[in-house]
């Protein structure tokens, strides 16, 4: 087995080139390879690629559900469906994540981070680190994957804080039902940053007991829902006429 | 001082757990890693040696006497191996087994047959091995005593890195987003925030001290790194980033006084436990252990002082002399 991957000092030269709208680079001469003998198997992520485009492309641009960031959600788990059966070497490789964030992703990295790249700071998005856009939108989805459902990925409008503070960056994202138990609570109650922070730290907080690893479903809902009811009473205090997130 | 290391627990009883888990040690290739912390290996140790987790500790008196004093089941308790990539952010369990028939349990748990676990296949991210014994399933709440599923009565872990593993902390560029972000003036040189990641947690995000710096004060400094100037700036970078652990620390130890009654080796692997290992040493000997308890009793009390102590291992004051050059 091979993979592709890019090293962080061509990245930066090529993720330069492509936001300075050069040509694109011939990723034949600019890839190396890890490995040997069969190439992993991308074509379903080609796949993947090429139908998050075509839906991105014929949105309705009005529509609150036509943002970069819906779309991030939406496709979190086809991303992981097509890469999750790759070999762990790949995965585990930054270069790898660098190789997908150029190749497959950067028309969808251009979009969904334009500002912060506008202002000069692209690496973050590309260099295989956590805010890396197609290896975040992987855990995502690998955090909440119930067998081949993925609809959580993508049920949470204006989200992006949740997932990176709260479930990415946090313990939270390594158990599942855990973090389906979170962002099923955080659906139903739409709890806006100041009322999910300190939620989040208290549930943060049991992690210094309690192996989350070791629960299912039902035993981390009836606890989140405990919680919030120590919190906020049994129907919530959460303004509901505010948005989830500014 | 004392030279004793007590983990204290949020109940009564049960300590016999964590006794028999003191006696666990992790084998790799030909080395014995005794009482947890951290292993660094070559990459083809890695992927190709074999691991296993030893358990010689483990004896049904002791079991007897542990479940005993909790007033459980042994059967309401398992022994549990998880092995974690931290940098991919998924945990397997190796071995889970209830402590019925405490004869039955293996004193040899191998991590790479049949099957290795799939991070002692990512080499970049390391892998993170925890033993526990922890409850099962919830018990009726009683005061003192543990009853939440998953509560554990003892642990033990280690942190396995290769040669690729990462450390440490990579400076962020700070954009203008991140000043307007986190309310920062146009003209500041550097800021470290650790969100709301908690500087005692044993397991830590792998990027959790961010470090932003200027983008220009970045630029000179990457073609300056081996400079007197560049070498003190980095260290000051450093330094910059312990004291936002320090204040965090405080943070939580205001919330939780109870925080400074235990030693601080039942934080390892946390950010205040590595602060005070960069002071005191990584040893398991009485002695640096002591060290490090003495160096958290200051962190705690007198925390400029533990800065400074700090600053001090950096080496930072001769760098700073040399950066004057002949002047």
């Amino acid at each position: 087995m091979r993979y592709p991957v890019l090293t962080r000092s061509r990245t930066e030269n090529l993720a330069r080139q492509l936001v300075q709208g050069e040509h694109t680079p011939n990723w034949e001469l600019e890839r190396t390879w890890i490995g040997s003998g069969q190439e992993v198997n991308l074509d379903l992520l080609a796949a993947t690629q090429i139908e998050m485009r075509e839906a991105y492309e014929v949105r309705d641009p009005k529509s609150a559900t036509a943002t970069p960031e819906v779309f991030e959600g939406r496709f979190a788990g086809d991303v992981h469906r097509a890469l999750r059966d790759l070999p762990i070497e790949a995965l585990d490789d930054p270069g790898f994540w660098r190789y997908l964030s150029l190749v497959d992703f950067w028309w969808f990295v251009a979009i969904r981070e334009a500002k912060s790249i506008g202002r000069g700071n692209v690496m973050t998005y590309v260099d295989g680190g956590t805010e890396c856009v197609p290896l975040r939108m992987f855990l995502r989805a690998q955090a909440i994957r119930d067998d081949e459902d993925y609809s959580l990925a993508g049920a949470l409008p204006k989200s992006t804080d949740f997932w990176r503070s709260h479930v990415l960056r946090v313990k939270t994202g390594t158990a599942p039902p855990l973090a389906r138990s979170f962002a099923r609570l955080q659906h139903e109650k739409a709890m806006v940053s100041d009322d999910l922070r300190p939620f989040a730290r208290r549930m943060n907080r049991l992690w210094t007991n309690v192996v989350f690893h070791t629960w299912e479903d039902g035993d981390s809902d009836e606890l989140l829902a405990e919680l919030y009811a120590e919190m906020y009473g049994e129907h919530g205090s959460a303004d509901e006429t505010r948005s989830l997130e500014p | 001082m004392s030279s004793e290391t007590r983990l204290v627990r949020p109940y009564v009883g049960g300590q016999e757990f964590q006794q028999m888990l003191n006696g666990c040690t992790l084998r790799c290739a030909d080395r014995t890693i005794e009482g947890g912390g951290d292993v660094s290996v070559s990459l083809d140790e890695y992927l190709n040696y074999p691991f296993s987790i030893q358990l010689d500790g483990i004896e049904s008196s002791l079991v007897e006497s542990g479940v005993a004093a909790l007033n459980i089941n042994p059967t309401d308790i398992d022994l549990l191996v998880l092995v974690a990539a931290p940098r991919l952010r998924f945990v397997d369990t190796i071995f889970q087994q209830d402590l019925g028939s405490v004869s039955e349990l293996p004193d040899h748990i191998p991590l790479s047959f049949p099957t290795r676990p799939r991070a002692l296949r990512a080499p970049h991210g390391g892998a993170d091995l925890r033993v526990y014994f922890c409850l099962n399933k919830a018990l009726p709440p009683r005061d003192l005593s543990p009853w939440r599923k998953g509560t554990w009565l003892a642990k033990q872990e280690y942190r396995v890195r290769s040669d690729l593993s990462g450390s440490g902390f990579v400076p962020i560029r700070m954009t203008d987003e991140d000043r307007e972000l986190f309310a920062l003036p146009q003209d500041v040189a550097r800021f470290v925030t650790l969100d709301d990641n908690d500087p005692f947690d044993r397991e830590p995000p792998t990027d959790v001290v961010k470090l932003y710096v200027d983008g220009d004060l970045l630029d000179r400094l990457a073609v300056a790194a081996n400079t007197p100037v560049g070498k003190h700036i980095q260290r000051q970078l450093f330094v910059d980033a312990a004291t936002a652990i320090v204040l965090a620390a405080q943070g939580r130890l205001a919330e939780d006084p109870r925080l400074r009654s235990q030693h601080i080796d039942d934080f390892r692997g946390s950010l205040v436990h590595k602060l005070t290992e960069v002071v005191a040493g990584k040893g398991l000997d009485v002695s640096t252990k002591d060290h490090r308890q003495t160096e958290y009793l200051r962190l705690c009390d007198a925390p400029t002082a533990f800065i400074a102590h700090i600053e001090a291992k950096t080496g930072m004051r001769k760098d700073m002399l040399a950066s004057f050059g002949d002047i």
